[in-house]
């Protein structure tokens, strides 16, 4: 199993965009970085940085990916996405509007299905397969055997959850801007000035993380136990969606996992001590109804 | 002037399917027993005998029924869906609505020529989107999520020629709806495949002095005083403390519902086909206030388009069916 890096996630300027994937390039461990920006349409302005990251990850030998927006809201949002898609070497698709937009606007350019994507089944995985994509980043919503069987299924290269906080919801409302008491039309990014919002419930246990459009789980989350399972069924790729500054040792505890030199055991206690705030381990997505 | 706008209702149950219809809807949305259906509900949704009497009934009456296979199923569960699909179909029903990509293309394949709607559920908010799936599908409709302004609305009516579907009423989901795993992240249970989120079998309701604690799978989600509104048991209608200020709010959706009459001139010349009220967990009398409200609405505007106005009444009517929410048009009106 190799590893990516989702995109970073929040609203930065360009030196904190390109010093991200700067970082992620240095990695030895890291394999691909995804670049771009899945839910708001306004941080994806910092053009230069964006293009700027995708060399980075080249020079440095790595695979850049181009994940498209989540929600397009119409043709301006497919325009503005179109000199990266033409600059990436391969992009991910987290609409399948974009299917036939790049089907006809940059035919032959190598897609893959995003976590965004719902992907459930077998079924699902051959018809975007059809539809052009050559790999697909499976959902967090999945069920640990489900992942296990789309991994082991052979349709396309598969990508699991491994570490982060996954978004967990997108809206149309600006969350960020509506904690400011601001409209969404003129947010002015507060969510830059936020940097997150925590919010816990009313006993002050861990609840959601607000990142503009964005609801991320309030805990990191980590699959460190169902790796193997991952790696043995198949699993391309592993997915770590990682803050600033944490790429490097994050990346490294998963790799020496991955090859077997530390227990699980030790890996959780390696990441427990990277991570601000407790590690919840486990997917998220794990039970029936009784 | 062109084809009416139609209207459609929630049918979660024999009875308020009948009500439905016998209230002035065009068509009623609803579904089977099973876990092909994303509204899982205790104590709502058909068996096959009930669906064969409610399309009986519908169909006396020129109205029609459209049936709900619109989960995303995984772990084995896909099968299932085909199966009801099949029953579906061969009992009659008008048209399916669906989400998922492989029950797509089974009906595609199987049952060729069956209109199909795209569920809420699948989110196709973009023409793009929306016409890959005519393209490939051979859809019918489409139910737009409920995240698009009116300008987006029209946007996509100008761009594709499948039929469009929105909710003028109801709760909302102010989410994304393919892609909220909320709930799932609290309870473990992957709502897109389990019927919906926040599982009915996992809140808790606990009474304590004066307060009322909302629970889901033991998380709190609410607490509220004897004065304060309740609001429906989901993560994203919660309240919460943001860390750094200290502040308790709502985050994600104040107490509101969706009411949309004030644009109902707008939906017709946005060339919108149909109109959804949301509620199949509802029941009797929700369903006929609604239905009967916004049915006297639609048909005073195609009497006198340019002097259409809201009646109070009609207003009054529909807050009663909320207890105290306010009301919002959402994304129709400003995305905030």
């Amino acid at each position: 199993m190799k590893l990516s890096v989702a995109p970073i996630s929040g609203s930065h300027g360009a030196d904190a965009i390109v010093a991200y994937y700067r970082e992620a390039a240095s990695s030895p461990h890291v394999d691909r970085g995804y670049v771009g920006e899945l839910y708001c349409p306004k941080r994806l302005i910092p053009r230069r940085a964006f293009e700027q990251a995708m060399d980075i990850l080249e020079d440095a030998g790595k695979e850049a990916v181009f994940s498209t927006l989540a929600l397009p809201a119409g043709e301006a949002d497919y325009d503005a996405a179109a000199p990266y898609v033409e600059r990436a070497q391969a992009v991910e698709i987290n609409n399948f509007g974009f299917v036939p937009w790049i089907r006809e606007n940059f035919p032959g350019k190598t897609m893959q299905a995003g976590p965004i994507c719902n992907i459930y089944s077998r079924d699902d995985l051959e018809i975007v397969r059809d539809w052009g994509c050559s790999g697909a980043s499976l959902h967090i919503d999945l069920m640990p055997e489900t992942v296990l069987d789309l991994c082991g299924s052979g349709i396309v290269p598969a990508e699991v959850f491994v570490h982060g906080r996954p978004a967990l919801a997108f809206s149309w409302r600006c969350y960020s801007a509506r904690f400011a008491d601001r409209p969404a039309s003129a947010c002015g990014h507060v969510c830059r000035e936020q940097d997150g919002l925590v919010f816990r419930n009313l006993e002050g246990e861990d609840g959601f993380v607000v990142d503009g459009p964005a609801v991320l789980s309030g805990q990191v989350v980590s699959t460190a136990e169902q790796l193997q399972g991952y790696v043995q069924a198949g699993a391309a790729f592993g997915r770590l969606a990682l803050e600033p500054g944490e790429i490097l040792h994050v990346a490294a505890t998963y790799a020496t996992l991955l090859r077997g030199d530390i227990t699980v055991q030790r890996a959780k206690q390696d990441l427990d001590g990277l991570t601000d705030g407790p590690v919840r381990y486990g997917p998220v997505a794990r039970r029936r109804l009784p | 002037m062109t084809k009416k706008i139609q209207l459609r209702a929630p049918g979660g149950t024999l009875a308020t399917l009948r009500t439905a219809i016998d209230a002035g809807a065009d068509g009623v949305f609803t579904g089977l027993k099973s876990l092909s259906n994303i509204r899982n509900f205790p104590g709502i949704n058909f068996s096959v005998d009930e669906l064969r009497e409610g399309l009986d009934y519908a169909h006396e009456r020129g109205k029609e029924v459209y049936v709900a296979v619109n989960a995303f199923p995984q772990g084995g569960l896909v099968e299932g869906a085909f199966r009801d699909i099949e029953t579906a179909v061969s009992l009659g029903a008008d048209s399916l609505i669906i989400a998922d990509l492989a029950l797509l293309r089974f009906v595609r394949d199987n049952f060729p020529g069956t209109p199909v709607q795209v569920s809420v559920q699948a989110g196709a908010g973009t023409a793009r989107m929306i016409n890959l799936l005519k393209d490939e599908f051979g859809i019918k409709g489409v139910v737009l999520p409920r995240i698009l302004s009116m300008d987006e609305v029209e946007a996509v009516r100008r761009a594709t020629d499948v039929e469009i579907e929105t909710f003028v009423f109801g709760l909302l989901c102010i989410n994304y709806e393919p892609n909220c795993t909320m709930s799932c992240y609290l309870t473990g249970v992957p709502n897109q495949t389990f019927g919906a989120c926040s599982p009915a079998e996992l809140i808790e309701f606990d009474e304590s002095g004066d307060r009322l604690d909302m629970r889901l799978d033991g998380y709190l989600m609410n607490s509220f005083t004897a004065d304060e509104v309740r609001t429906y048991p989901t993560p994203c209608k919660g309240r919460y403390r943001e860390e750094r200020s200290g502040r308790v709010t709502y985050p994600f959706q104040s107490p509101s519902s969706l009411q949309t009459m004030t644009m109902l001139p707008r939906f017709v010349e946005a060339g919108v086909d149909a109109l959804k009220i949301e509620g199949r967990q509802r029941g009797k009398t929700y369903v006929r206030e609604a239905v009967s409200v916004l049915r006297e609405a639609i048909d005073s505007y195609y009497a006198d388009p340019d002097g259409f106005v809201v009646r109070p009444q009609w207003e009054a009517r529909l807050a009663a069916l909320f207890e105290g929410g306010d009301f919002t048009t959402t994304a129709y009106g400003e995305k905030a």
